[in-house]
């Protein structure tokens, strides 16, 4: 692969010393990727339950819009093991140009912007669902999510707990209102400890 | 098998101040992007920015930013369009710097970019949504400051995700 640096403005002609590259000692593995084709997939369900003892964390990293009509955003929301949102509570500080924080029930982690800001921008998110097969603690779950829309725009940096310690053998995301639109995309991670 | 998904494309380290690092030549092989600066600026503070491009840096106004920023117990966000991505304030004590290009080589979409900056010595924390109006393949990234240089001894590391 091609890698290059530009050399420093200054006259003495030093260029970079070191540059690296190649696979690093990583721990973090691709598990699934879905593409969506359509404007009619309201969900994706990913199956982990194989996955207890071999990853330690798991981590979600998705772009995605919906079709619903309008300006703003629908959320996307995570389910585990197809528990309902009464069992999970959500904090949030986030900002669309100015600051606010909010708390309440609910398992909200992404938006899919509405079709006023067109098909071409997506909220990009990255969310860690830190210990979800350790059966002695709840899961917790962080995500940093956002984008700069023609009609929407917004960056957000969020927290969901889920009470229950059951390991989790199945994640589902999906779109509170309507559907994800085409060309949204969710790759789900695993990272060893 | 499963595949790691993180691949190392290049990383710089600053044998002097320089006011731009660029990587160029970026393969299209890969889902995403992710940034890693670490360092700081030869004097004061200043704001570390990036820019995009196919073949040649996009000097243009098609960068939307929106952010919220907290700095010594104030806290500020804006959302707006400029010719970068402004991610925030390093100063000459310290600076770190991750980005995260989302999508970075498709054609049907804009470009979704992902910051988290800070700096202890500045004393402020940032958390960016950016997007490239553009639906062209990145395979040129540029890193620079407002109006200052990166000392040496600052590193820029680039990395390919997989998925």
């Amino acid at each position: 692969m091609i890698k290059s640096a530009s050399q420093s403005s200054l006259t003495n002609n030093i260029k970079y010393r070191s540059m690296a590259a190649g696979v690093v000692p990583s721990n973090e593995y691709l598990i699934q990727t879905s593409l969506i084709q359509n404007n009619t997939t309201a969900f994706v369900d990913f199956d982990v339950s194989s996955f207890a003892g071999v990853y330690k964390h798991l981590k979600l990293v998705t772009a995605t819009r919906g079709t619903s009509s309008g300006t703003a955003a629908d959320e996307v929301l995570i389910t585990f093991n197809g528990q309902s949102s009464t069992y999970y509570t959500h904090r949030m500080a986030s900002s669309s140009g100015s600051v606010s924080s909010s708390a309440f029930s609910g398992n909200y982690v992404s938006q899919n912007p509405r079709t006023s800001s067109g098909t071409l921008f997506f909220v990009g998110a990255e969310i860690d669902i830190l210990d979800p097969f350790n059966p002695n603690k709840n899961t917790t779950v962080r995500s940093l999510f956002g984008g700069s829309g023609s009609s929407h725009n917004t960056i957000v940096f969020n927290s969901v707990g889920w009470f229950s310690t059951a390991i989790i053998t199945n994640i589902r995301l999906s779109a509170e209102a309507n559907y994800f639109g085409q060309g949204t995309r969710l790759s789900l991670y695993g990272v060893t400890a | 098998m499963a595949l790691q998904s993180i691949t190392a494309l290049a990383t710089v380290t600053l044998q002097v101040a320089t006011s731009e690092v660029t990587f160029s030549g970026i393969p299209n092989t890969y889902r995403d992007l992710i940034l890693v600066a670490s360092g700081k600026f030869t004097s004061s503070n200043s704001l570390i920015r990036i820019r995009l491009g196919n073949n040649s840096v996009d000097t243009a106004s098609n960068y939307y930013t929106t952010y919220a920023s907290g700095t010594n117990g104030s806290i500020s966000s804006e959302s707006y369009n400029e010719n970068y991505m402004t991610g925030g304030r390093w100063d000459n004590v310290s600076g770190m710097y991750t980005a995260q290009l989302l999508d970075y080589s498709s054609t049907d979409k804009h470009k979704t970019v992902l910051v988290r900056v800070g700096s202890a010595g500045y004393g402020s924390a940032q958390m960016n949504s950016h997007r490239w109006a553009s639906t062209s393949a990145v395979n040129i990234l540029q890193v620079i400051s407002s109006d200052n240089t990166f000392t040496s001894g600052s590193t820029f590391s680039l990395y390919g995700r997989i998925a």
